[in-house]
């Protein structure tokens, strides 16, 4: 059922959105009011449910298994290597004298689920290094280690 | 901060005239505008536009006696101070370590009066980063940025003048986008101007009863603005270039010095400089013309700090010109021989990707304006089928170019790396200058073996971008730049590191994508065609 819905919905998606595009709606007789466009809308609001529950379905089934995947993290001898990255993978090399600060994040699930994530920010234009998942004392280790390191290395780091 | 201790210096009482005068031009015209747009009453004029004219132009100057008043600078040992305001008040302190450029301008009124205007510009990328001082005695101007930059840092190379810009350079401006826009622009205002004064219905009879060539009128409407562009783009190259030096100084600055009526100069600290960038436009490209720009750090990306020297102009270290002049003054800047040819080239999958691209992006526009116009275009199928062949054309020269604008090249003291079509740039940067890798790699660029490696450098030049680059090249080059940086993780039980990925998968991929788009635009339009005839046979 879900499956004809989906048809149903996305069959007359693209046709319906050209016409509107098109400006040739099927318009009643006489001059149309504002009410005209309230089943336009609806109508595009159904059709926008359709994409949402696709893309969240992917979002919440096939993307996680793939970030899980790709998720690397290793701290070097004076650098910090992390992947990350779903359709867009990105293998980011710091050096740990470059490190301005680096924080360690427990937010509620992550509470719940005993893990922590550590956060190496730098002067970079990509924003921090964030390091996901890690068992909490593992991710308090580590950034001791990395403070440890960047107080090492003097600097300005920027 | 002991007040007492600060050696608060005022701006020049000058400088009330100087701010006031554009203020009173534009409240004079915004008057003229609103007088002759509306038809109003002449005691209207009278009794309330003409007050109202005086009452904001009379504000303006106050507003410039008043800033004069409450503007003060000082220059202390580590810092620099600037308080201005009376009910808004303002400080700023920059510490002068930070100064890393130094901007002097002065403009069409300020030139004749003797003043000066500064602009600092420090390490920082936010958009009121730097400080302006607004306006103080040319000569006190000069005092400032010696003092200011004294001890720059070390002198990069030899002393004295680097590279000297040539009058007749200007002949090449035509072929610059700034040609093109005033040439566009020109229509647009005649245009404007056409239907306001005379309006298409007297036009036309006018050159009916006159029995104007028609000829002559294209003639007239094709050069016109043609004239308008070239001799525009020369004039205000000519204006904004003329006299250009460019020198190193004892103090470590690099100091450019150029323009004929407003006169502007720019000083660089050489110890911040990351490298330079040969910046070629299309037309410019194809004439061997160049344009230098210095990569820095703190005269960057701050786009709205000084609007007459936006930050590409304030970074140049020679103005459009020949690209063998160019190479050899980055030479200098550098001091190192620079040689832009021979640089190697990259993988074929790069080029696949680009003609990817290209037929694809073009294919969905087409089909895009298929779908909306798709009653009015029934007639003239054909030539939609001959004009989207042109686009697609079109769309694989650029691809191709884009491909063989691809290149880098590692030198025992430089990077070099080169992209673009519309705005082909080189950027020459010194290999000591990476700090960091980034590399990315999006799910096409994964299937075809290639990534676009980023070497970051200190915080606010930004990054140099090495496109598309072999998987495995990248990451030798970035190994040969950054050893200590980029050996630890090589022998990481990462599954996949760039160094390792597969090359050049098939192509189905995208095939199937385009496949469907077509299969869903046809079944659109075929449905779409279906459901009318009930109505076409009522």
């Amino acid at each position: 059922m879900l499956v004809r819905w989906i048809q149903a919905s996305l069959g007359g998606w693209l046709t319906d959105g050209l016409r509107i595009l098109s400006w040739v709606p099927d318009r009643p007789p006489g001059s149309p009011g504002i009410l005209f466009w309230v089943p336009v809308i609806l109508m595009w609001l159904d059709r926008l449910s359709v994409v949402v529950l696709v893309v969240g379905a992917v979002m919440v089934l096939v993307a996680p298994p793939v970030r899980y995947q790709v998720h690397r993290w290793e701290v070097g001898s004076g650098s910090v290597h992390v992947r990350d990255g779903l359709l867009r993978i990105m293998w980011r090399i710091t050096p740990t004298d470059r490190i301005q600060a680096v924080h360690v994040r427990r937010n509620l699930l992550e509470l719940a689920l005993g893990l922590s994530s550590v956060i190496v920010s730098t002067a970079s234009s990509y924003g921090p290094l964030v390091v996901v998942g890690l068992d909490k004392d593992r991710a308090s280790a580590v950034a001791d280690e990395l403070e440890r390191a960047a107080q090492e290395a003097s600097g300005e780091a920027t | 901060m002991s007040a007492a201790a600060t050696p608060w210096r005022r701006i020049d009482p000058r400088s009330i005239v100087v701010g006031s005068i554009p203020h009173l031009i534009t409240t004079w015209l915004t008057f003229l505008l609103i007088r002759e747009s509306f038809s109003f009453d002449e005691w209207f004029v009278r009794e309330y536009l003409c007050p109202a004219a005086t009452v904001v132009a009379a504000a303006g100057v106050i507003h410039q006696i008043v800033r004069r008043a409450t503007t003060f600078y000082a220059l202390e040992e580590r810092t620099v101070r600037l308080r201005s305001g009376w009910l808004l008040r303002h400080r700023t302190a920059v510490d002068r370590h930070r100064v890393r450029t130094v901007v002097l301008h002065s403009g069409v009124l300020a030139r004749p009066l003797g003043l000066t205007r500064i602009l600092l510009g420090t390490g920082e990328t936010r958009r009121d980063a730097a400080v302006i001082l607004a306006w103080v005695p040319t000569a006190v101007a000069g005092q400032l940025r010696a003092q200011l930059l004294e001890h720059a840092g070390p002198v990069g190379g030899r002393c004295g003048m680097l590279a000297r810009g040539r009058p007749s350079w200007a002949l090449w401006a035509p072929f610059t986008a700034l040609s093109v826009s005033l040439w566009a622009g020109s229509y647009a205002v005649a245009y404007q101007l056409f239907l306001a004064w005379f309006g298409w219905w007297r036009t036309t009879q006018w050159l009916i009863t006159e029995q104007v060539d028609p000829l002559t009128v294209l003639r007239v409407l094709v050069v016109v603005p043609v004239v308008i562009g070239v001799l525009g783009a020369v004039l205000v190259y000519l204006e904004h270039w003329w006299g250009f030096r460019l020198e190193r100084t004892p103090r470590g600055t690099l100091e450019t010095r150029y323009g004929l009526i407003a006169r502007r100069s720019v000083s660089l600290q050489e110890s911040r400089l990351r490298g330079v960038e040969f910046v070629q436009p299309l037309l410019p490209r194809i004439l061997h013309r160049a344009r230098l720009v210095a990569v820095t750090t703190g005269a960057g990306s701050q786009r709205t700090l000084l609007r007459q020297l936006p930050a590409a102009r304030r970074r140049t270290l020679l103005p459009l010109g020949p690209a063998a002049q160019a190479a050899r003054t980055a030479s200098a800047v550098l001091d190192r021989e620079v040689d832009l040819a021979d640089l190697w080239g990259h993988p074929v999958q790069a080029r696949r990707k680009r003609y990817r691209w290209a037929v694809l992006s073009t294919a969905a526009v087409l089909l895009v304006i298929w779908a909306v116009f798709r009653e009015p275009l029934q007639n003239q199928v054909g030539t939609f089928i001959l004009a989207g062949l042109a686009l697609v054309a079109s769309a694989l020269v650029i691809a191709e170019d884009n491909y063989r604008s691809l290149g880098h090249r590692l030198d025992p003291c430089l990077l070099l790396l080169r992209n673009g079509t519309v705005r082909r740039t080189t950027t020459v940067s010194q290999r000591r200058t990476v700090i960091g890798w980034v590399f990315r790699q999006s799910w096409f660029q994964y299937r075809l073996g290639l990534v676009t490696a980023v070497a970051s450098t200190a915080a606010g030049s930004g990054s140099y971008w090495l496109h598309d680059a072999g998987a495995a090249g990248a990451v030798r080059l970035a190994r040969d730049i950054t050893p200590e940086l980029i050996e630890p993780h090589l022998l990481s039980q990462d599954p996949a590191p760039p160094g390792e990925v597969p090359a050049a998968g098939s192509t189905i991929g995208s095939w199937l994508v385009f496949t469907l788009v077509l299969v869903v635009a046809v079944t659109s339009w075929w449905t779409s065609r279906r459901r009318k005839k009930p109505d076409e046979r009522a």
